[in-house]
């Protein structure tokens, strides 16, 4: 296990090494300019050459990666010349805020999903799985930003019981000295995430009641809820565990979208707000983070399962 | 029976009810000061852009509205202040300026300037040091002040002096025009407290750093880095010495998300002391999120989106007024005459008079910006009403008529299809009745035109305008891209001839509406715009006379320069530079009926909340 995990985090870095060369090469060969961007319509073109001998951008490309990747390697992820902070700052403040908001949508959508997902495979094709099918196809085709809208609409403007913003801190004390801020942004997402996750737990639960040894438990007189509980859960849970690993990067990258419209600037809208003026240092910085956010989780996911279904054991031949 | 399940969920479900529904909610409460007692107004920021700069010195990168309009003037007041609290007029309000009108002397080189009483918060009293304190950096630093172009007054001053402290004496080696120099210059000043921000850095003492080069150096470099420094604005005590009636509260005055609280200035020497208690700028990350916290009677003064304005009916029902805000900026499509393939076409000023005539601007404001716009005709905006505009200039050159935009091609020997498409040259030469020089033979009339996608009564509007082209015989190719893209290719060829422009540039470019804002050089003569090889010029429109009218304009004393000026716009608007286009408003705003005193809107964007009363 050891060995196995040793390679894991030395292919690990690799791949965040490699993603942060394309999109480093990808972002330098977009049309536009940061300075441009920067200084707007009315900069001069002494100004804007300033400007990219300031933040070494009449350099070398392959220069400027060089000098990129020894900052990257010293800890310095940059300062942003849009939100005037070091990346590193940026991120201490929006990636606890971000992971706040969808890790609590995340957990509450799983709390949710899981038993809903059982509910509907031990009851499949009755009344129970075809309503609670649709309503899960309902919310998750239901777009974030009309979901968001209309919860908005109903709470905030018509009968003013909740914020229609998240919560307005700059820190996570701050945010979570404002609960109530957070309903609705979690709501928005969680109702969207637990369609997702009750359709995978619902697939896995078919196919683990379909199972001998879940035949033989019935034969032998085994209660449904003891069955499923000491069975079937554990087994279920292979194919969710593989989803939550696959979307933690989306629990550090963020909901654009939901931090977009409920005002709770994350990490997902910082780098919108950065790409649109070309804020190289935002842009990249955080797709470090996300990535190694990325094989982190693959990592955790794949470990999660070792742990869950003893036949597996890595690092053995 | 499953019963686990139901018991998390039904757990989860009312601890989130019990999390929320306890009670109405309210916006989070801050500390109000301790003074009066006049309520906390919320003033919704632009969404995306809080403030990031606080050194009135401000550089090119930071010199946006958020800063230079909405934050540093109500903590640092300008020499001279333009724009009023009850109007949009877009003149001088000696009232509200740290000194009295200038006088001129020396043919115009002298500009001795008296300064009124004013102090800073500390105590001690404004004086013209503070002003030397000021040109110091500008004459040593000017490249990284957002107001200087090369060969603009700045590069003219021959000396600066302080006789004595409310005198303020600017010697300049040619004379200027006094209005252009008072809006393009002496407006732009702001006092800084020498006795407080003349450092170098956090443990030096308080010197005269500033009256060597060397060391003006120094004190900007140690005040942008202070001033870059976002989390520590309401913790410094550098930012808390203001002349200003506004300060922000300390401690807590400033977020990095953007949020802003300023609290009353109890030193503020000058007219209009606050009633207000409190001032919170609020920061929003989009505009529909401002607008759902409008709708939801969080934010006093705030805006209505372009997309929701057929909306506005409902929060007029909620009490809320409704007030367009014009800014003090022109629009047009400018066009880029260096492209290697297009510019032989769109150098043609019949062509360029055609496209002007098929531009139904009063059509488009109504149907496409709800009526929240103004037409423009010319460089000087017709809405805000000024005295810089000529009245010939509120009408178009070209009114709108398809009909003879098609017959006047048709008269330089184009043919324009049956049902409209692109036009081709029959007739090639620069003679009369021929399509003019550099045009081929079977040329045919088509031209690329890139906008700013995002920004959906642009995309309507241009959809229209690309029909109505077809049809008198003008194809116009377009694309859409990010703002940022958008300008970037649209400045691509700026000092470029047509042999080193790229042939994949766009003819056209479409890049907001407004597009060009006249801040903070104030004065309408649009020279970085439209003068020969301007910094603003990028698609370097160069016409000798326009040209010598520019130069005039900044040398003729202020009777002569107002004729020069009526007649440098109503020539540059009949030469049609860029194709004009209607001016969207800068913000749809929304008040609420709590809050009064709002009687005017700042062309210049800037806001006067020391005229606000709340009523519970």
């Amino acid at each position: 296990m050891l060995r196995f995990l040793g390679a894991r985090i030395a292919q690990a870095a690799a791949v965040v090494l490699l993603v942060t060369f394309f999109v480093f090469a990808v972002l330098h060969f977009l049309p536009g300019s940061p300075a441009r961007a920067m200084l707007g319509i009315k900069a001069s073109p002494g100004a804007i050459r300033a400007f990219n001998v300031v933040n070494g951008f009449n350099r070398p490309l392959p220069v400027q990666y060089a000098l990129y990747l020894d900052r990257l390697f010293h800890g310095n992820l940059g300062f942003s010349y849009h939100f005037n902070l070091p990346v590193s700052s940026l991120l201490a403040m929006d990636l606890p805020k971000t992971g706040l908001l969808v890790g609590i949508a995340y957990a509450l959508s799983l709390l949710v999903a899981i038993p809903i997902g059982i509910v509907q495979a031990v009851r499949r094709g009755n009344p129970v799985d075809h309503t609670i099918t649709t309503i899960a196809f309902v919310g998750y085709a239901m777009p974030s930003f009309w979901l968001g809208i209309l919860l908005i609409m109903l709470f905030s403007v018509q009968f003013h019981v909740l914020p229609p913003e998240g919560p307005q801190g700059a820190s996570i004390g701050a945010v979570l000295n404002d609960p109530r801020a957070l309903v609705l942004p979690v709501l928005t997402l969680t109702v969207i995430t637990v369609a997702l996750f009750s359709r995978f737990m619902r697939s896995a639960t078919i196919e683990t009641l379909l199972q001998d040894y879940i035949r033989t438990a019935r034969a032998k007189g085994m209660s449904t809820s003891h069955m499923v509980w000491r069975h079937v859960l554990r087994n279920s849970l292979l194919p969710v565990v593989t989803l939550i690993g696959l979307s933690f990067p989306y629990v550090i990258s963020g909901a654009v979208v939901v931090e977009a419209l409920f005002n709770y600037p994350g990490m997902g809208w910082s780098f919108w707000s950065a790409a649109q003026v070309q804020d190289y240092p935002v842009l990249l910085g955080f797709t470090v983070v996300v990535a190694a956010a990325t094989v982190a989780g693959n990592l955790l996911a794949d470990v999660a399962y070792a742990f869950l279904d003893p036949r597996v054991r890595y690092g053995r031949r | 029976m499953i019963r686990f399940g139901r018991v998390v969920a039904s757990t989860a479900a009312a601890a989130m009810m019990a999390a929320g529904l306890t009670t109405s909610f309210s916006v989070a409460p801050t500390e109000a000061s301790a003074a009066s007692n006049g309520g906390i107004a919320t003033f919704a920021e632009q969404p995306g852009a809080p403030p990031n700069y606080i050194f009135p010195f401000v550089n090119g990168q930071y010199g946006t509205n958020n800063n230079q309009s909405q934050l540093m003037p109500l903590m640092w007041l300008p020499l001279y202040w333009i724009g009023h609290p009850t109007s949009s007029a877009v003149t001088v309000d000696y009232k509200l300026s740290l000194a009295n009108k200038p006088v001129f002397s020396n043919g115009d080189k002298t500009i001795t300037v008296t300064l009124k009483h004013y102090v800073w918060s500390t105590g001690a009293p404004v004086t013209s040091r503070d002003l030397v304190f000021w040109m110091n950096l500008l004459v040593n630093v000017k490249t990284q002040y957002d107001g200087y172009a090369a060969g603009s007054w700045t590069d003219h001053v021959t000396s600066f002096t302080d006789p004595s402290p409310n005198t303020f004496v600017l010697n300049l080696s040619q004379a200027y025009n006094p209005t252009y120099l008072m809006y393009n210059g002496l407006a732009t000043i702001v006092a800084l407290p020498q006795q407080a921000w003349d450092k170098t850095s956090g443990s030096s003492p308080v010197g005269t750093y500033d009256e060597t080069a060397a060391g003006a150096k120094q004190v900007w470099t140690y005040m942008n880095t202070r001033s870059l420094a976002l989390a520590t604005w309401a913790t410094t005590p550098l930012w808390q010495v203001v002349d200003g009636p506004w300060h922000l509260q300390p401690k807590t005055g400033f977020q990095v998300t953007g949020q802003v609280i300023l609290v009353p200035n109890k030193s503020y020497s000058g007219p209009n002391k606050p009633k207000l208690s409190e001032l919170e700028e609020l920061p929003f990350t989009s505009a529909t999120s401002e607008y759902d916290a409008l709708r939801a009677g969080t934010v006093d003064y705030g805006y209505v989106p372009y997309t929701d304005a057929s909306s506005i009916g409902s929060l007029k029902a909620q009490g809320y007024s409704i007030k367009p805000w014009y800014l003090w900026g022109f629009s047009d499509i400018t066009i880029n005459y260096s492209q290697p393939k297009y510019g032989a076409l769109t150098r043609q000023l019949y062509i360029r008079e055609a496209m002007d005539m098929l531009v139904d601007q009063p059509k488009y404001i109504k149907v496409f910006f709800h009526g929240y716009g103004a037409p423009d005709y010319g460089p000087t905006p017709i809405l805000p009403k000024s005295p810089f505009l000529n009245p010939a200039q509120t009408k178009s050159p070209y009114p709108y008529s398809p009909s003879k935009a098609k017959k006047l091609l048709e008269r330089h020997g184009w043919s324009v299809p049956a049902g409209g498409g692109a036009a081709t040259c029959k007739k090639a030469g620069s003679g009369a009745g021929e399509c003019g020089a550099g045009i081929k033979a079977g040329t045919h009339l088509t031209l690329t035109l890139l906008y700013s996608s995002g920004f959906p009564f642009l995309n309507d509007a241009i959809q229209v305008m690309r029909s109505t082209f077809q049809k008198a015989g003008i194809q116009l190719a377009l694309s859409s891209a990010p703002y940022n893209t958008v300008v970037g290719d649209g400045f691509a060829c700026i000092g470029a001839t047509p042999a080193k422009c790229s042939p994949s540039s766009p003819a056209m470019t479409l890049y907001s509406s407004p597009v060009f804002t006249l801040s903070p050089d104030a004065y309408p003569d649009s020279d970085n715009t439209f003068g020969c090889g301007a910094g603003t010029n990028g698609g370097n429109y160069c016409n000798n006379k326009i040209q010598k009218m520019i130069e005039t304009l900044a040398g003729q004393p202020t009777p002569a320069s107002k004729k020069t000026l009526f007649k440098y716009e109503v020539q540059l608007a009949k030469q049609v530079p860029g194709i004009w286009f209607p001016s969207g408003v800068w913000q749809i705003s929304a008040v609420s009926s709590k809050l009064s005193g709002v009687k005017g809107q700042d062309p210049t964007t800037k806001i006067y909340p020391t005229t606000w009363t709340l009523s519970s």
